[in-house]
């Protein structure tokens, strides 16, 4: 069950006509996986399943999104910028504990819409493990697996040192699966 | 007597350092140091030739990363070493262990919580480059080698602003 939550503080905080509005999450993730993009988002997840020693659930992305609680949650940054408004996954499917987290986008002149979408896709992906969730970091060791070698000279795994903050560490993985996801999904 | 006592004493010392230097990476393959034919010697050739490759073993998943760069040839994101060099190692067990039955010295690891995923943690030692990802404070999903502080800096390929 979908559950959305805007918070008071949201609109507190900013006016709502200055925020981008949530689309139809659900089937925004169902329109996605078809063709080219559920055949690579199944490589994806059954090869992270594989790295990871941690089965992947047997829902479809679109259940495991329906079945996660979700809270929209005012934008983070400044008024007038644009702003890829980002998002977190907690919790487990298998637990029932499954959140994902989307941050609202300031409105622009650009159609973002179509990012809440991704950003949604994204984030359940995470949730996709049978129990808590695939990290950044193993996502992106599975894509990169999945790459040809030349694909992999032209597409090199982040490396941050080892003192890496926990966000750039976090940030480099997950913008790089990313970026080979959004080539197969748009 | 006096060279015989210094002889054994270095043997010891040299013993020491090897077997340090040993407990270093995953079963002695380390980052930036060892090479796919490192790996392939202890675990077996891979059919896959690419530069990520992942070993199923009975208990764990191993995954290498290879270099792809020869030294600094390539124009971003390369460490001075030849090709094949494994620059990270990603380790997940079957049966997770909790961090804290890993007898881990927390006062050398860094902690800190992963920002995407709020029930997850880091711990981190630089220096020995080596990243712990554990869910719930509690147990560890996967472990990383990459390259040690000190090799990171030195082997890191620098490159101009662009």
């Amino acid at each position: 069950m979908i559950t959305t939550t805007t918070t008071r503080s949201s609109f507190l905080s900013v006016e709502p006509q200055n925020s981008i509005p949530i689309p139809d999450l659900k089937k925004g993730i169902e329109d996605e996986m078809k063709g080219d993009c559920a055949k690579y988002v199944n490589q994806l997840l059954d090869a992270v399943a594989k790295n990871t020693r941690v089965d992947r659930s047997k829902l479809t992305l679109s259940d495991i999104f329906s079945q996660s609680k979700l809270n929209i949650l005012p934008p983070r940054g400044r008024p007038g910028s644009i702003r890829i408004g980002g998002g977190e996954a907690t919790g487990s499917i298998s637990a029932g504990t499954a959140t994902i987290n989307i941050y609202q986008m300031y409105q622009s002149v650009f159609d973002l819409q179509h990012l809440y979408v991704l950003q949604a896709f994204h984030e359940t992906i995470h949730l996709s493990a049978s129990s808590g969730a695939y990290t950044d970091e193993q996502l992106a060791n599975a894509a990169f697996g999945l790459l040809t070698p030349e694909e992999q000279k032209k597409n090199k795994l982040p490396n941050p040192p080892a003192n890496a903050s926990a966000y750039d560490r976090a940030d480099a993985f997950s913008h790089y699966w990313d970026g080979l996801l959004t080539t197969h999904c748009k | 007597m006096i060279l015989r006592v210094l002889f054994t004493a270095s043997c010891f010392l040299m013993l020491c350092v090897g077997a340090r230097a040993q407990e270093k990476g995953w079963r002695g393959i380390v980052p930036l140091r060892s090479t796919r034919e490192d790996v392939e010697r202890l675990l077996g050739p891979s059919s896959d030739r690419g530069y990520g490759v992942t070993y199923i073993l009975k208990d764990q998943s191993v995954f290498f990363e290879y270099s792809s760069c020869h030294r600094c040839d390539d124009k971003e994101n390369c460490f001075n070493v030849p090709e094949y060099t494994v620059i990270r190692i990603a380790v997940s067990l079957v049966v997770k262990p909790r961090i804290s039955n890993l007898g881990v010295d927390k006062k050398k690891f860094k902690k800190e919580r992963n920002p995407n995923l709020p029930d997850y943690w880091y711990y981190t030692n630089a220096e020995e480059g080596i990243v712990y990802e554990v869910l719930n404070d509690d147990l560890v999903m996967s472990t990383t080698f990459q390259a040690a502080l000190e090799d990171y800096k030195s082997l890191k390929c620098v490159y101009a602003a662009k």
